[in-house]
């Protein structure tokens, strides 16, 4: 579908294809991502590719839906130089001190897409990273966040327990 | 020799026998990776970006698991070669369209490879036919420590693996898996399938990946979460995941085969009556249908092509591919006429 025009607009590239099942059959929607979030493309349907640069606008935006405030647009990397804006249009960051440079706005963007703040893969030598308490508690509360929103209640009580426990043990 | 060779076998994670072959195309794994020192490849200059593919292809040389790949500098490829190799899942969209330095590395069989400059500087691939998410990790966690030790990866002890998009960070690891399921689909399911793959943080896209729609009910499953979980859980929740949809297309084939086989063999019979009559085809009729034709191969109903058939139809019918059996460029009409040629031979032998 590359090249394919937006079927709302009729006038740009459609990049974000929706495809929708009514009984047995396939019904799809392109359309281009201005159109989609001027039209509210998003509910119960099989899938809504949108770019990653609609996901991260839209995961900076606060619970109102307004977007990051524009203070932070003018932020930038004092290593690389790019800017949050640049950041936010692209959904690239420019070099690792990015992390640093935009870390408080990129935090509720972590949280909104991943599952906790902290990295528990693997490092470049091959081990795995063992959570130290303070990354096991931010990891847990992660997940009785998760829970809570899916309304998993039995596992958000026994989450909600273990953060106890974890938190009176660090104070020792 | 990957430009040249258009065997079918060439294609190694499609016409291998993998597990669970009749509902699971392949499955992949990609570790996103960036080396210290560097501005992410779309931010750096054009020295930079020369000096890093540099770097990095000298240590790709060096690796145990990549011994007999060939490299490609993607920047003197012709558009046709280039859709070609992004046909054949060894490199993404992106590096298509880049007008940038760019390289990648493929091995003989097409399965493990690695590219160069990419949205990351290297994103590591393996790529495996059928059901086989552990092998495939198996190989791409050996190719990533060697590399480890030959380049300083951009890693934080908080974020781990750092990455362009924040959405990678982390493990830096996507892994999915391709599916057929049409019996799904037919009995109406396919919804509630979709619902547990988002509750799971997992993603239901098309064949071709990110932004590519779902066509001929093949289904591409992927992780989304790659921070706050390690990989072996990531890989166990998509193993999983995948275990239950298949238990899912299992009963629902099932169902079908009692309740409407009939059904399942007339859809079979037409698509094939058009696949061999029709004398143009356009890529996504194509697409949609091979998959009642492969339902009914999978099922036993219809004997008359094999799946290796199908499968080899389904890359062949392709817009690159189709152009680099005729030696020629061709436009979307005449391509259509020559993928109803293509695609009648092949089914009719």
């Amino acid at each position: 579908m590359n090249g394919a025009r937006c079927q709302i607009c009729q006038q740009q590239v459609a990049k974000i294809h929706i495809t929708q099942i009514h009984g047995d059959q396939l019904v799809e929607i392109h359309v281009c991502p201005e159109c989609a979030q001027n039209n509210g493309l998003s509910g119960p349907v099989l899938k809504v590719n949108l770019s990653v640069e609609g996901l991260l606008s839209g995961a900076v935006a606060d619970e109102q839906g307004t977007r990051a405030e524009p203070l932070s647009d003018s932020k930038s990397c004092p290593v690389c130089g790019q800017t949050f804006r640049g950041f936010r249009e692209s959904g690239r960051l420019g070099c690792r001190h990015c992390y640093e440079a935009f870390s408080e706005d990129l935090v509720p963007l972590l949280r909104k897409v991943q599952m906790g703040l902290v990295h528990h893969g693997k490092s470049p030598a091959g081990e795995k990273m063992a959570p130290s308490p303070v990354a096991d508690i931010q990891r847990k509360r992660e997940d009785l966040r998760v829970a809570v929103a899916q309304e998993d209640f039995e596992l958000a009580a026994r989450l909600r327990d273990e953060i106890r426990l974890l938190e009176e043990d660090s104070k020792g | 020799m990957i430009l040249e060779d258009l065997s079918f076998q060439s294609c190694g994670w499609l016409s291998g026998k993998g597990p669970s072959r009749e509902n699971v195309l392949s499955s992949r794994i990609r570790l996103a990776r960036n080396v210290d020192g560097f501005a992410f490849s779309h931010w750096a200059s054009t020295g930079e970006l020369a000096k890093l593919i540099s770097i990095c292809s000298d240590a790709l040389r060096s690796a145990k698991v990549l011994a007999d790949s060939e490299e490609l500098e993607l920047e003197v490829q012709s558009q046709i070669d280039l859709e070609f190799l992004q046909e054949r899942h060894q490199i993404s969209h992106e590096m298509v369209q880049s007008q940038n330095q760019r390289t990648a590395f493929i091995s003989r069989s097409q399965t493990v490879g690695a590219m160069v400059a990419e949205e990351d500087h290297l994103r590591l691939q393996v790529i495996l036919p059928g059901l086989d998410l552990g092998e495939a990790w198996r190989l791409c966690n050996s190719l990533d420590n060697d590399l480890a030790t030959r380049l300083t990866y951009s890693y934080s002890e908080d974020l781990g693996h750092l990455t362009a998009c924040p959405t990678n960070v982390g493990t830096g690891l996507r892994c999915s898996v391709m599916l057929h399921l049409p019996a799904l689909v037919m009995t109406r399911q396919i919804q509630k399938m979709i619902g547990a793959v988002s509750q799971l943080g997992m993603t239901a896209r098309g064949s071709l990946g990110e932004g590519s729609e779902i066509k001929g009910n093949l289904f591409q499953i992927s992780n989304q979460v790659t921070l706050g979980l390690d990989e072996e859980v990531i890989l166990d929740k998509l193993a999983e995941l995948t275990r239950q949809i298949l238990e899912s297309e299992k009963e629902a084939t099932e169902q079908l085969m009692d309740e409407a086989r009939e059904d399942v063999l007339d859809r079979a019979m037409r698509a094939y009556g058009i696949l061999v009559c029709a004398r143009k085809l356009t890529s996504k009729e194509t697409l949609e249908l091979l998959s009642p034709l492969r339902f009914g191969v999978t099922t036993g109903v219809f004997k008359e092509v094999s799946l290796d058939s199908l499968n080899e139809v389904f890359l062949y019918s392709r817009p690159a591919h189709l152009q680099k059996l005729a030696e020629k460029s061709l436009e979307s009409k005449e391509r259509d006429i020559f993928r109803a040629e293509y695609v009648r031979e092949k089914l009719k032998n």
